[in-house]
């Protein structure tokens, strides 16, 4: 009895083993960059398998990497998590530093050694300074460097998006979208703020940023709704009005879900060109180091991108039940896939922008990186250049050296085209906002904010026509599907 | 009571501390896991997430309780404490082996950190501390007899 128990032990400690091997590491990430990502057999292992850098920061002198045909250098440091950038019509740029709200309900045993784990990779420890402010800095006479800088907002709950329009400042806290009377040129708000509209938030709220953006019309804004867990394992009561982005009207504060069944959506921008709505999207963990592709796209009015029943297209996600097969039906595949687990937060497209040819049609992504692998992908900012209004090539790295072998002295998070035409980068592990400029010093007549209404952008092709079809009178199916739980 | 009773001839006033120990630690996996059952099942039925949290949360209350039974059933076993068998401790560490798997699989999100592993997993244990249970009976009766 006893030899077969012995047996039984050494089995199912073999077993245990098998289940936590990670499988082949050869596995080409850039198969999973581009329309059409190679997509491997979703696995299970027993223990996720988990790499996180050490943030040790930035030492005196060190910097970002970047091609040639560029230069890196420090636009501001000693921020408190710098999160977002953005850059107002008159060049002045807002540096929104949050850290994530606290007291999240956690439910089960995983979560509380979750918790600890990740509390590793956030880095600092000790006394930390004060954050969840909105920074203003000012490039005076344009040459690169931060003349002046003034805190307009401070103690703020979580902030992370920006806007700005018509004597007005938009800041997406993390359950709320609050407006402030602001005039471009003034290093102070000039008034208490009015709340727009509230955001599914607390308690658990647990992907946070909400992104913003102005919409070319300049009479909505645009926020994004990260989803509440991994894939719905907090149920779908928890996941009303997430994994979605909003469509909010300006004066009035109604709003609708715009779009939905994106995970956790960022990086919210309007095509310069096209006018059409992009962002970049996080999606799901423990499906292996190769799933799921995290990714890039253009976002459909009405439309449904597929979280949490499935994942590019109809790739059925078995994890969430009951299983949802007009909804799987109905997702739809995103446009261009950035590698799995690279955890893109920032999106900025660069035409306009005084970047040199090779950058000057594109996007760039900011990727905070990895941890459910066991070797690092992202930390990194990548270029992904465009044509017609589409992705046209494979993504190039073009900041890098955020990674000092297994530490991160950064992460690049929120990413913008300055009033100078060139790259700022927020890293909110290194505390420092980084300028990539051209190398020849080229910057650009006169700056162009973040969002650019519609009068701004040089010949839009859809400027004039029928106003938005948002309005219709019956909402999309998908607009409700998230709050229906049979 | 039975540790009146002369049972190898001879440390028989000896206080039994190790038994009395394990009467109150063993009962926690007993119940923990048997209820971890009974919970991944409704979850089954139910698709219900808290059924869920249920299960992992019994299965590491079982496990931490369990690791402590076995640790004192060990050092009893080590020191000759009448009545304690490695045969007994090799059934309690499979026993845990499965719930600590268990729990890994509970660890995952959603359906399939119950359905279908979890749930298999859960009648093993469960299976395994009724072996246990039983062997230990057999065990005791035979001292007794013999």
């Amino acid at each position: 009895m006893s030899r077969t128990t012995y047996a039984a032990v050494g089995a199912i400690g073999l077993l245990a083993l098998a289940a936590c091997d990670d499988g082949p590491d050869d596995f080409d990430v850039s198969r999973q960059i581009g329309p059409d990502p190679v997509l491997p057999e979703p696995r299970q292992p027993l223990l996720a398998s988990i790499k996180l850098a050490e943030v040790v920061g930035w030492q005196e002198g060190q910097t970002p990497v970047v091609p040639e045909s560029l230069t890196v250098s420090a636009y501001a440091t000693d921020l408190a998590n710098p999160r977002t950038v953005h850059t107002l019509p008159n060049g002045d740029v807002l540096v929104v530093q949050s850290r994530g709200p606290s007291g999240k309900p956690l439910p089960r045993p995983k979560d509380y050694i979750r918790g600890w784990i990740m509390s590793l990779a956030k880095g600092g420890g000790g006394e930390q300074p004060e954050s969840n402010l909105v920074t203003l800095l000012r490039d005076t006479d344009r040459d690169g460097m931060v003349d002046e800088r003034s805190d307009l907002l401070t103690g703020l709950h979580s902030p992370f998006g920006v806007a700005w329009h018509d004597g007005t400042l938009y800041v997406a806290e993390a359950d709320e979208i609050v407006a402030y009377p602001y005039e471009l040129g003034a290093t102070e708000v000039g008034g208490e703020p009015q709340t727009i509209t509230p955001l599914p938030g607390g308690p658990i709220n647990h992907h946070w940023t909400k992104d913003l953006a102005l919409g070319p019309d300049a009479r909505h804004l645009y926020v994004s709704v990260g989803s509440n867990s991994n894939a719905a394992e907090r149920g779908m009561e928890a996941e009303k009005g997430r994994a979605a982005i909003w469509e909010v009207d300006r004066a009035t504060g109604a709003s609708r879900v715009y779009a939905s069944g994106l995970r956790n959506p960022n990086g919210l921008t309007f095509h310069p060109e096209t006018g059409t709505l992009w962002t970049v999207v996080n999606e799901r963990d423990e499906l292996g180091p190769n799933l799921v592709p995290d990714y890039m796209t253009s976002v459909q009015d009405g439309g449904f991108y597929g979280w949490p029943w499935s994942y590019y297209g109809d790739h059925v996600d078995v994890r969430v039940h009951p299983p949802r097969p007009e909804m799987v039906e109905q997702a739809i595949a995103p446009d261009y896939a950035l590698s799995s687990h690279v955890a893109p937060l920032g999106m900025a497209f660069t035409m306009g922008s005084a970047m040199p040819e090779a950058f000057a049609n594109g996007a760039f992504v900011g990727e905070h990186g990895s941890w459910n692998r066991t070797f690092f992908n992202g930390y990194k900012v990548v270029y992904i250049p465009f044509e017609n209004g589409m992705p046209a090539g494979m993504a190039e790295d073009v900041v890098t050296g955020f990674l000092d072998g297994d530490q991160a002295r950064g992460r690049p998070v929120g990413v913008a085209i300055d009033g100078t035409g060139a790259l700022l980068i927020a890293d909110d592990a290194g505390n420092t906002v980084w300028r990539v400029a051209a190398a020849d010093g080229s910057v650009t007549p006169e700056p162009i904010g973040s969002d650019r209404v519609a009068a701004e952008r040089a010949a839009p092709p859809d400027a004039v026509g029928p106003a938005p079809s948002g309005e219709a009178a019956t909402p999309p199916p998908t607009e409700i599907a998230p709050a229906v739980q049979e | 009571m039975a540790h009146a009773r002369p049972v190898d001839g001879y440390r028989r006033e000896r206080p039994r501390y190790a038994d009395m120990l394990l009467a109150t630690l063993t009962p926690f996996p007993v119940v923990c896991f048997t209820l971890a059952l009974l919970t991944d099942l409704a979850y089954w039925r139910t698709s219900y997430l808290m059924w869920q949290h249920f299960s992992a949360w019994l299965l590491l209350v079982g496990i931490v309780v369990g690791g402590c039974a076995l640790l004192v059933s060990i050092i009893a076993t080590l020191t000759h404490r009448p009545g304690h068998r490695w045969s007994h401790i090799g059934l309690g560490v499979l026993v845990l082996a499965l719930a600590f798997l268990n729990n890994l699989v509970h660890a995952r999100d959603g359906w399939t950190a119950v359905v279908p592993s979890g749930l298999v997993l859960s009648a093993l244990t469960v299976a395994a501390l009724i072996a246990s249970g039983l062997m230990r009976r057999a065990s005791a009766s035979s001292r007794w007899s013999s």
